[in-house]
């Protein structure tokens, strides 16, 4: 079964992710953060890696990119709740930087795993 | 407000390096952006008088001129100019002199780059503030001067120059709050939405769990209901901080009007009559279609709100009008122009004088908890805003109120979607449309009914299998609800394809776990759509069903 890493800073986000997935049979990885979930996919190359973007330390954005950078072909989905900042959507930047879906939070399961059964089907 | 003004970003430190990486970053992370570089306090100076740009990063120890005394000389020579100073760690005095020399914010080195590109957005909205607020002073002055001298002999002219000014100080307060809202709105959105996350996720696992049917599962339902009440809320607050990235088209408003007062009608009770004067040529303005359905929708469902005792008429206009004298002198930026005038009038319980004053104010509401939220009409006044209109209010306490919207009229006609949509997914078939609830019968008949299609609505699903029975080959589709009382919508479809096996089959549902998509297609259902359906994808899937089936015949 297909492997999913969720990177999210907040525990109730990446444990309902998890639980959501793993009813659906995928086999699930959790990071609480860029720089974690950077470290788990090169131990355990994760098929698909669904990141928030707004996160202390190192956000997002950044993780995209270094992932990108590293592994061309990795499929990311981003989501997020919305900016802390006005006007600036970040979701359009994770766009700009290759991911293959956005999805705001707070996200549902039918959308979820829509959302991650098509990215999974996507031709690497 | 001047948005979407381009970052004149200003990057003083001495080490080439160090403005390098702040360029690569913030150029990644601005749309619009331009940089100047500058070794020096001296060099940044004369950059700063020359280019005047809006946003200065600068670091605190350079040769020639430090940035504490680059901040105090450019703060005195362009006092809306926004500076950040790059501090070092162990320079614990060098924060408080920089902010009491007028810096708007500091950051600690080494550079956080995410940070900093945050602080230089905070910076430019406060500069973009600072000159909207130069500006509009400005502005004001001009306009009152001007007006003043020439009238000055008239008294009476006097105290309309007086009403001017109060107008659009009222009309700039307004948008500060507006804007503060916007600010603030952002900020929560994002907890806001992490614990949603939370709330809908583990209910709807826990959902799961339960019996169909059982109180527990019932009462969970009932949670999962609030949480998306809740999340439809932050997307409404959302819509303060978004209303400048709206995509405007021309739209044919009358078109956006019908389909919402459609939609409208299914909910507004018998008590209240609805009555239309809508002029089908009254033109296109630069809109966003989903924001004007707001609009609509909000007024009438207050002004249905304000007769829902007593009942009485609710009566909707759209023309195109001349912009008349009082209008244009509280709205300078609407004179000489084309207008098209949108009214919702009800007969309600008026609006008092206390009430009127706040009336725009987000979160401020005259209906009880659970009733309303306090946003429908700011969300209305901000879109209205934004769009470049204006929006008035006529009211009687005990005589109803009138609420009018003038949009300024389009040039380039309209593109329209709307009829595109239609033209694409129209049919004439026959439907049979099975569903306990009553509104929501009415509702996919009305919608489907928009298509073109002949649709049959049944809110008992025993009748519905009765009626196929006696004619099976009337219909060219049914789509049923799941839940229902005696006969359960996968059961329904069951029996029908017993009795004409080429009958296409949608199923309606919430996201159960009782009937699979493999369930569904061992009994012969065509097609999903999830609850709440919406209109057109309701549409969209009906014709997708249709023509596949047809082309299975074929």
């Amino acid at each position: 079964m297909a492997h999913v890493m969720i990177i999210d800073d907040d525990q109730y986000v990446r444990s309902v992710v998890k639980q959501m997935l793993e009813a659906a049979g995928y086999v699930v990885t959790e990071a609480s953060s860029g720089r974690e979930g950077i470290e788990k996919h090169e131990e355990n190359p994760a098929d698909l890696i669904i990141t928030d973007i707004i996160m202390p330390d190192e956000g997002g954005l950044e993780t995209i990119m270094k992932l990108k950078r590293d592994y061309p072909k990795i499929k990311i989905i981003a989501i997020s709740g919305g900016g802390r900042i006005v006007q600036v959507d970040f979701l359009d930047i994770a766009k700009n930087l290759g991911v293959v879906r956005t999805m705001q939070k707070p996200l549902e399961r039918a959308e979820l795993l829509e959302a991650v059964a098509e990215a999974l089907a996507l031709p690497e | 407000m001047a948005d979407n003004t381009i970052l004149k970003l200003l990057v003083v430190d001495d080490e080439d390096q160090a403005r390098r990486q702040i360029r690569k970053y913030i150029e990644l992370d601005f749309n619009a952006v331009e940089i100047v570089e500058a070794a020096n306090g001296a060099e940044a100076l004369e950059s700063a008088d020359r280019w005047r740009p809006n946003v200065i990063v600068s670091d605190i120890n350079m040769p020639v001129m430090d940035g504490l005394e680059l901040l105090r000389r450019v703060k005195k020579m362009i006092p809306k100019t926004q500076i950040i100073i790059c501090t070092g760690r162990e320079d614990h005095d060098a924060p408080i002199m920089a902010l009491r020399a007028g810096a708007s914010d500091y950051i600690m080195k080494p550079l956080n780059m995410e940070e900093l590109s945050l602080a230089i957005l905070r910076a430019k909205k406060q500069w973009e503030t600072e000159d909207f607020l130069e500006k509009n002073a400005e502005r004001l002055e001009k306009l009152v001067e001007k007006r003043t001298a020439r009238l000055s002999t008239i008294n009476k002219k006097l105290r309309a120059e007086r009403a001017i000014k109060k107008e659009l100080e009222s009309q700039y307060r307004q948008s500060l709050k507006m804007q503060a809202i916007g600010v603030l709105a952002g900020g929560i959105a994002h907890d806001f939405n992490n614990i949603l996350s939370a709330i809908i996720g583990y209910t709807d696992l826990t959902m799961d769990k339960l019996k169909e049917g059982s109180r527990e599962r019932d009462n969970l339902g009932e949670v999962m209901k609030a949480g998306r009440r809740a999340k439809a809320l932050v997307k409404q607050i959302l819509t303060f901080s978004r209303q400048d990235d709206q995509e405007k088209k021309p739209v044919e408003l009358y078109l956006i009007v019908k389909e919402t007062l459609k939609l409208l009608r299914a909910s507004v009770p018998s008590t209240i009559k609805m009555k239309e004067d809508i002029d089908p040529d009254s033109g296109s303005v630069l809109a966003d279609a989903t924001q004007m359905s707001q609009v609509v929708m909000n007024l009438c469902a207050n002004a249905e709100f304000a007769m829902r005792e007593k009942g009485g008429e609710l009566i909707v206009s759209l023309r195109e009008v001349e912009v008349d004298d009082e209008l244009a002198k509280n709205n300078p930026s609407l004179a000489d122009r084309k207008l098209i005038k949108f009214s919702v009038a009800d007969k309600g319980c008026g609006i008092d004088s206390a009430t009127m004053e706040r009336i725009f104010d987000p979160f401020f509401t005259t209906k009880k908890a659970g009733d309303g939220t306090g946003l429908g009409l700011a969300a209305v006044h901000g879109i209205v805003t934004s769009h470049g209109g204006a929006i008035t209010v006529k009211s009687k306490p005990g005589a109803g109120s009138t609420f009018d919207i003038y949009l300024p009229k389009a040039d380039e006609p309209a593109v329209d979607e709307i009829k595109k949509i239609f033209q694409a997914y129209k049919g004439n078939e026959r439907i049979l449309f099975v569903d306990d609830e009553r509104p929501l019968v009415r509702l996919g008949m009305e919608a489907l009914g928009q298509f073109g299609y002949d649709v049959v609505g049944e809110t008992s699903s025993v009748e519905a299998l009765n009626r196929f029975r006696r004619a099976p080959e009337k219909f060219d589709l049914v789509i049923t609800d799941q839940t229902m009382p005696n006969i359960a919508g996968d059961e329904l479809a069951r029996e029908m394809i017993k009795i004409r096996s080429d009958i296409p089959v949608i199923l309606c549902t919430g996201f159960s776990k009782t009937i699979t998509p493999e369930k569904a297609k061992d009994i012969g259902i065509r097609d999903f759509i999830l609850k709440p359906v919406l209109a057109n994808e309701l549409a969209v899937t009906v014709r997708k069903t249709l023509d596949l089936s047809a082309e299975k015949e074929r």
